[in-house]
């Protein structure tokens, strides 16, 4: 209880503490931000992967693929050999790729007879969280698909002609029939009438377009949905870096203006430690979780896993307790304390991933990294939200954290005693 | 109510404590003086159970100090401001009363007594950080005060206090000791302990010179007193046992101060001034130790 009581203390301290507070929480947000803002939020790429899916090969469906693929907001890809669908849900799952179109079998068909509205839609297969582009990818498949429409109004009178008959002889139901060769009789009068008068070409019309359905597949995979993704548990270090810069000199803090002193006279001194680890953990899950859920709501970072999102934010903050508790008897004065902390923990932080995303260092330093315990911190969360781990999987970086946390205290608390 | 026993601490070489033994009755103000560095701060930081002892022994009430139930019962009030500055007032008194064992509405309740003890009632919600060290000093000792202790251990509560504030202080503590709290206070300001010990230990390099009552130390090792005085005219054969003359300055140590003010009028001596300085806790310690407190 006594230890609770000096935890919430050094929390409320901590919060107070205006400058502490922009090195936990601002600038490592700004970081999130600002990198995840030059990758670009996608994957860093700057087109839009999809598969296209062409189950119909008619001769309208290949000039809506053409469409598709003239889009430079695009880059179309070939679909597996067999089963290209599956295949292609399963990437959109795994977060391998943006989205897939599906162009359904029968489109062809319906683009010569004018039945968008009760035709088989085309399929946009997307997970819900990039709204943007699902957005952007309606936007670009609608507007492809109406320039086929477009394109059949404006036919030499030998292929409207054939339209019409094709139009005549169909099953549609009477209404639509008439109303379809109405406007089949329209856009043949129009093109007589521009052909003597141009400005009779400013006549419009209004026809139900072709349908674009979304069909939403929720991305479980082992890639980062975006950048954001990547850049967030990487400003976790930062955040964590903050935390143990804030409570590394706590102890130091409260012997040299005499605090300490007075917590001795109404508390045992492994209370004292257990309430500044308390401080200190409670600290570090604050701010992974707040960090993870500005990430969540204002950038769609995925807790794809919130029960082993929970265990990383845990098994992380034990490890930094670890640290804090250790480097904190580096040194006898909070300028000592200070310096030599830094050291260490810019070097962590530069071996695992603070600065450059593990992924993209060099092999030496990849495996170097593996001796930085703000690796496994990062592995973890990530596992927890778009590596797709297993709890078997999650159980080797947060058992990796906890012993660190646990030798480290261990040796933290054996000099500190042993000074007396 | 505190029995010292034989205390020896050391630090390498350096023997801080070295034989104190004590014993303070209950509802007894009692001054441990002495220079900086004579042992006083880690006398009472073992006697508060914060230092343990190489060799000898602390009862409060027949407790060690560093069990729980001597914990209770021990406020302790250190030399340096050992408060949190980004905490309120009360955030602070409540912070210490709940490490105490304090809570509910006797927390609130004994965080109220101890603002207005301080005269704080109306910077309460204050963050520390913006009060003067008067303030700071007041608050100070009442977070010693607030789980209403027994014994309360107050080292050296004036230091860097300006005289307003240091009046405020002795009358917060003589109020304490009135109202029958057992109080240790360290000094090393003589005005201090006399004006508001009952019995006074003198240390010096670890060790217990001498203790009693102030009356007592003073009867017992103050000696005499000095006579001064400033003269227009000298018989020429004016001749007075201990007497020395300097200039126009007569000097006289006197053990009966008044009488001997009457033989010097007799004997023709015309005073333009005369001062009379009557021993005091500094005359004991000077010459217990042949050096001042302030040295």
């Amino acid at each position: 209880m006594k230890s609770l009581t000096l935890a919430l203390k050094d929390v409320k301290l901590l919060v107070r503490d205006k400058s502490a507070l922009f090195w936990v929480l601002v600038f490592p947000l700004m970081i999130a931000i600002l990198f995840g803002s030059i990758f670009g939020g996608s994957n860093g790429a700057s087109k839009i992967d999809v598969v296209l899916i062409d189950q119909d090969n008619s001769k309208q469906s290949q000039e809506l693929v053409k469409g598709l693929k003239d889009s430079t907001a695009l880059n179309v890809l070939a679909p597996a050999q067999s089963d290209a669908l599956s295949a292609a849900k399963e990437s959109v799952r795994k977060g391998n790729l943006s989205a897939y179109i599906l162009i359904p079998k029968g489109f062809g068909h319906e683009v010569q007879t004018f039945q968008y509205a009760k035709g088989p839609a085309i399929q946009l297969g997307i997970d819900p969280s990039h709204q943007a582009e699902a957005g952007m990818l309606q936007g670009i498949a609608t507007g492809a698909a109406s320039k086929l429409m477009g394109d059949a109004m404006q036919m030499n009178p030998q292929d409207l002609a054939e339209n019409l008959s094709n139009v005549q002889n169909s099953t549609l139901d009477p209404a639509r029939k008439k109303d379809l060769m109405q406007l089949m009789h329209y856009a043949s009068d129009l093109q007589t009438k521009r052909d003597t008068d141009p400005q009779a070409s400013t006549a419009s019309f209004e026809f139900e377009g072709p349908q674009v359905e979304q069909k939403p597949i929720s991305a479980s995979g082992s890639k980062p949905a975006s950048a954001f993704e990547i850049t967030f548990p990487q400003a976790i270090i930062w955040g964590l870096l903050g935390v143990i810069s804030s409570f590394v000199v706590s102890l130091v803090k409260e012997r040299e203006q005499g605090t300490l002193v007075r917590l001795q006279s109404t508390m045992s001194m492994g209370e004292i430690l257990a309430g500044k680890a308390l401080a200190c953990l409670i600290a570090c899950a604050g701010v992974m979780a707040l960090l993870l859920l500005i990430g969540h709501f204002a950038f769609n970072v995925r807790l794809t896993s919130p029960l082993l999102l929970a265990m990383a934010i845990l098994c992380g903050s034990l490890c930094v307790v670890g640290i804090m508790m250790l480097l904190s008897v580096l040194g006898r004065t909070e300028q000592a304390v200070s310096g030599s902390s830094w050291g260490v923990m810019i070097t962590m932080a530069m071996f695992g991933g603070g600065m450059i995303p593990i992924f993209m260092m060099p092999g030496w330093m990849q495996s170097a990294s593996s001796f930085s315990p703000l690796k496994w911190t990062v592995l973890s969360i990530e596992g927890a939200i778009w590596r797709g781990f297993t709890f078997q999987e999650m159980l080797v970086p947060c058992a990796i954290l906890v012993a660190i946390g646990a030798v480290c205290f261990g040796a933290g608390v054996k000099v500190l005693r042993s000074r007396g | 109510m505190i029995e010292v026993s034989n205390l020896k601490k050391s630090y390498g070489s350096l023997v801080a404590v070295d034989g104190v033994s004590l014993t303070i009755n209950k509802g007894e103000m009692f001054g441990l003086l002495g220079p900086n560095g004579a042992g006083k701060s880690t006398t009472i930081s073992i006697m508060a159970g914060l230092l343990k002892p190489d060799s000898g022994t602390v009862k409060i009430s027949g407790d060690d100090p560093i069990s729980a139930a001597a914990k209770k019962r021990i406020g302790l009030a250190p030399q340096s401001l050992a408060i949190y500055e980004r905490l309120t007032a009360e955030e602070n008194l409540m912070f210490f009363g709940k490490l105490s064992g304090l809570g509910g509405p006797q927390l609130s309740e004994r965080t109220t007594w101890a603002l207005e003890l301080a005269g704080l009632a109306d910077r309460r919600k204050d963050i520390v950080g913006t009060f003067s060290g008067g303030m700071k000093r007041r608050l100070n000792l009442v977070c010693a005060l607030v789980h209403a202790p027994e014994v309360v251990f107050l080292d050296e509560p004036t230091v860097g206090v300006d005289p307003q504030s240091r009046n405020f202080l002795f009358d917060t503590v003589e109020k304490l000791r009135d109202e029958g709290l057992t109080i240790i206070y360290t000094t090393h300001y003589m005005e201090e302990a006399e004006r508001l010990c009952d019995r006074v230990a003198i240390m010096d390099q670890g060790k217990i010179l001498a203790q009693g009552t102030v009356q007592e130390l003073i009867g017992q090792f103050g000696a005499e007193s000095t006579l001064i005085a400033e003269f227009e005219r000298m018989p020429d054969s004016f001749v007075f046992a201990g007497a020395e003359v300097t200039g126009s300055i007569l000097t006289l140590k006197s053990k009966e101060p008044f009488a001997d003010m009457a033989k010097l009028a007799g004997a023709g001596v015309a005073m333009k001034s005369l001062k009379m300085e009557s021993p005091n806790l500094e005359t004991v310690f000077l010459n217990l130790t042949g050096r001042s407190l302030r040295d």
